[in-house]
């Protein structure tokens, strides 16, 4: 498996660049401690050699004396490099402690995902195709993906809790201090992101050793493939970001909101443009803090909070977006965040989906209000049917119907849509105490034209209007009657 | 010769059902059904407890029209051959010989249809379906106008074998006809005093006719608004949640022929939303098939069937 010839070396890598970057901030925060250049070579070998030999021939069974030999090797040659000066030794081996205590840890991990098939057992030829399950039924396997993952947020939160640490107090980093922070960082997230990822294939290597699966070997190009674009692309990022990680900050939301309060234009934005001074710098930032203190510092802390839940949001709808295509049908078994993001994803669709449905509404419904506002036109916004198109004077018996029933709706007796016009019929027609004969008429004669391939006659049209007329006169004359026609349904 | 019309369905229909109340007291709804499916070729499935006339039905509506008739009592040791027939071994000309079953009638009565095992209900199948029967390889045409009238009785379960899906789709409609009232109660046993007046029941119509106003009923025009109105109740028991299946697209043919047949029975050239409505329970309620909670829950197609027409605009005037 030459994954797993990549992976120690991923380990120390990334073991460097985690205990460079906390040490160089110890080092900011502790200005009497002094770290030379050369340690890093000794750690990075350090954590190489410690990673390997705990990947390939570290077992429970390794006498203690080979370990103590181990560590031997490294702090040795470090007393002296240290001038036997006890204290500088300390501080020196502390760090290549740290690093290769870290690499073992990683290098263990790898061994002991190696061991899968004793925790699979006969089910490991079932788990390769499910993936998911062979993640919730095998505890220990689980947690060596999570080992690694665990430790590459925690170690990533640590990092930022110093810098914000340094930040606070005042330290100001500059220069090569700088540039050695952002190249050991840019390591550090490249490395990670890598060791999680061929973790996570070197996993699956060895599922589908266990389980003889024959794959593609064009597979595991095009995850290296995939993962050297995710790199170059978190590296542009991470070097192309702002120090402060985040673009919204609260000086800039402060700024931003005070240009739409005061229409004024955005000093930060002068600043930049000007080349910025320190008096401008200084406006700004106690303008920033009134705010902050002031009665605007609750909106301020609603709107960042607000923000940053709709980021967010965005952000796991855009994971689940992914998820949801790679796996397919496959999302069902997910757990977790994944789980939740897909959830996201979903959540998301379906209020755009319904958004673009109450906008099509809304629209249709003004279409229809601004046909209704033009005058003399009735049943025009029926000229679309192809009946009508057939049959022109229909359109005005089907606007004498619609006017009857909003008459009679008036008076309670409303027409359902699960109700048929002959339905609606009877219902006027038990209602209605005069003019029975008349509700007859025009409802067989609505229906015959308006369902029948008949082709209604000037003087049939008339009649049926007339007729029409008179029932809507009956609704009125009920209404004077104060009549208690309340059934509205059949 | 004079090309027949909607009105000369209308008085086949109250001819035939004239003749039929000689017999049967009542249930003018189910004659009238009975004879929409007889006008739409379909195939008719009377279910109800025993003894209140469904196989009486039948025969009367037998013996008004004039063409042949057979009866199939079904009982769990019948065979397929002996509803479609077999090839018999005839010595004489050492050859074999197709001998017809009951099946090759123009109207088949198949009472109690559920005691039959599954697959001698499958034999009707392709008859029902396209009016053939296929014998030894042999495709035997079977004469228009034919229908299958067939009764089951939904209250025994002893040695009776539900009809499977398949076959239940095939039946244009399924009819209960309920008890009846005191006064037809009471109509029926002064009919019954003496000979049974079915023996005097003659033909009223003959299968020519019956053939020509099947062509008229095809004929009636159905507006573009109430064909829509039928697929969308057809699409809705789809949606509904106690329902496994819904209604086929052959319900969907099945609720605008039977609407048609309803229309011309009423001597209108055209369908109407209330002859969808009309047919709906009739046409479809049968061909739903519930999940095992609803029916559990007494659930029935036909209640199902009421909620939808509820649901669905009819969609005459949608902006009043």
């Amino acid at each position: 498996m030459k994954t797993k010839g990549l992976l120690p070396a991923l380990a120390a890598l990334f073991s460097l660049a985690i205990v460079s970057i906390l040490g160089r901030y110890i080092v900011l925060l502790f200005p009497g401690l002094d770290v030379p250049f050369w340690l890093g070579f000794i750690m990075f070998f350090a954590a190489l050699e410690s990673a390997y030999f705990s990947a390939y021939y570290l077992s429970p069974r390794t006498p203690f004396l080979v370990r103590l030999f181990e560590l031997v090797l490294w702090l040795g040659p470090l007393y002296f490099l240290a001038g036997r000066a006890l204290d500088v030794f300390a501080t020196y081996s502390a760090f290549v402690l740290c690093t290769w205590l870290m690499a073992r840890g990683y290098g263990s991990q790898l061994a002991y995902m190696e061991r899968v098939a004793d925790y699979l057992g006969d089910q490991g030829a079932s788990t390769v195709t499910w993936e998911y399950e062979s993640l919730e039924s095998g505890d220990a396997t689980k947690g060596s993906i999570l080992y690694f993952w665990q430790r590459l947020l925690v170690f990533g939160a640590l990092i930022a809790l110093l810098a914000i640490t340094c930040r606070s107090t005042g330290v100001r980093v500059m220069g090569g201090e700088l540039a050695f922070l952002r190249a050991m960082g840019t390591i550090a997230v490249v490395s990670g992101l890598a060791l999680q990822a061929c973790a996570y294939l070197f996993r699956l290597q060895i599922l589908w050793n266990h389980a003889k699966a024959d794959v593609n070997p064009v597979l595991g190009q095009i995850w290296v493939r995939t993962l050297l674009t995710l790199l170059l692309c978190t590296m542009l990022v991470v070097n192309v970001a702002p120090v402060d990680y985040w673009p919204l900050t609260a000086a800039r939301i402060a700024e931003i909101m005070r240009g739409f309060v005061f229409h004024s234009p955005d000093p930060l934005i002068e600043m930049e443009s000007s080349g910025g001074n320190s008096q401008q710098e200084m406006e700004v930032l106690a303008f920033s803090e009134e705010i902050a203190t002031g009665p605007w510092g609750i909106i301020l802390a609603a709107t960042i909070f607000a923000i940053m839940i709709v980021v967010g949001l965005l952000f796991l709808g855009i994971i689940g977006f992914i998820i949801t295509q790679i796996l397919g049908a496959e999302i069902e078994r997910l757990k977790g965040l994944p789980r939740l993001a897909v959830q996201i994803y979903r959540g998301m669709q379906s209020a755009f989906g319904q958004l673009l449905h109450g906008a099509r509404k809304i629209r249709s419904y003004l279409q229809v209000s601004s046909q209704r506002q033009r005058p003399s036109l009735p049943g025009d916004d029926l000229s679309r049917n192809p009946t009508h198109k057939r049959r022109p004077l229909l359109k005005n018996v089907r606007a004498m119907f619609r006017q009857i029933a909003k008459e009679a709706g008036r008076r309670g007796l409303y027409y359902r849509p699960s109700l048929t016009v002959w339905e609606y019929g009877e219902i006027l027609h038990d209602k209605l105490p005069q003019g029975k004969e008349a509700v007859g008429e025009f409802f067989s004669g609505y229906q015959e034209v308006r369902y029948s391939d008949h082709n209604v006659t000037n003087s049939e049209e008339q009649r049926l209007l007339e007729v029409g007329a008179e029932i809507i006169e009956n609704i009125e004359n009920l209404k004077g009657e104060g009549s208690d026609a309340t059934v509205n349904d059949k | 010769m004079p090309q027949s019309t909607t009105s000369d369905v209308a008085k086949f229909g109250q001819r035939v059902t004239a003749n039929i109340a000689k017999v049967m007291v009542g249930k003018e709804s189910t004659k009238k059904l009975l004879l929409v499916a007889l006008l739409s070729e379909g195939h008719v499935l009377l279910e109800d407890v025993p003894g209140v006339g469904k196989t009486m039905l039948a025969r009367c509506l037998a013996a008004s029209f004039g063409g042949s008739f057979s009866r199939i009592q079904c009982t769990p040791d019948l065979l397929p051959t002996d509803i479609t027939g077999l090839s018999v071994f005839n010595q004489k000309e050492e050859d074999f010989v197709f001998r017809p079953g009951p099946i090759m009638a123009q109207i088949v009565l198949v009472d109690e249809i559920n005691r039959a095992t599954p697959r001698t209900q499958s034999s009707l199948l392709e008859a029902m379906g396209e009016g053939q029967v296929t014998v030894d390889g042999t495709t035997h045409k079977l004469s228009r106008p034919f229908m299958v009238v067939a009764t089951q009785n939904p209250v025994e379960f002893d040695g009776t074998f539900p009809l499977p899906e398949a076959q239940l789709d095939r039946f244009f409609l399924m009819l209960q006809l309920g008890y009846p009232t005191v006064a037809e109660e009471n109509e029926i046993l002064l009919r019954m005093q003496g000979d049974h007046p079915i023996t005097a029941l003659g033909p009223v119509t003959e299968p020519s006719e019956v053939v020509k106003l099947q062509q008229v009923v095809r004929e009636v025009f159905v507006e573009e608004s109430v064909r829509d109105y039928a697929v969308r109740i057809v699409q809705q028991t789809r949606q509904q949640a106690q329902v496994q299946l819904g209604a086929s697209p052959r319900g969907s043919l099945a609720l605008i022929r039977a609407a048609q047949a309803l229309a011309a029975l009423d001597n209108r050239s055209y369908v109407t939303p209330d002859d969808v409505k009309a047919m709906a329970i009739p046409v479809l309620a049968h061909r739903l098939v519930l999940k095992a909670d609803s029916a559990l829950r007494g659930i029935t197609g036909r209640s199902i069937l009421g909620d939808v027409l509820h649901q669905v605009a009819v969609g005459a005037e949608n902006e009043v």
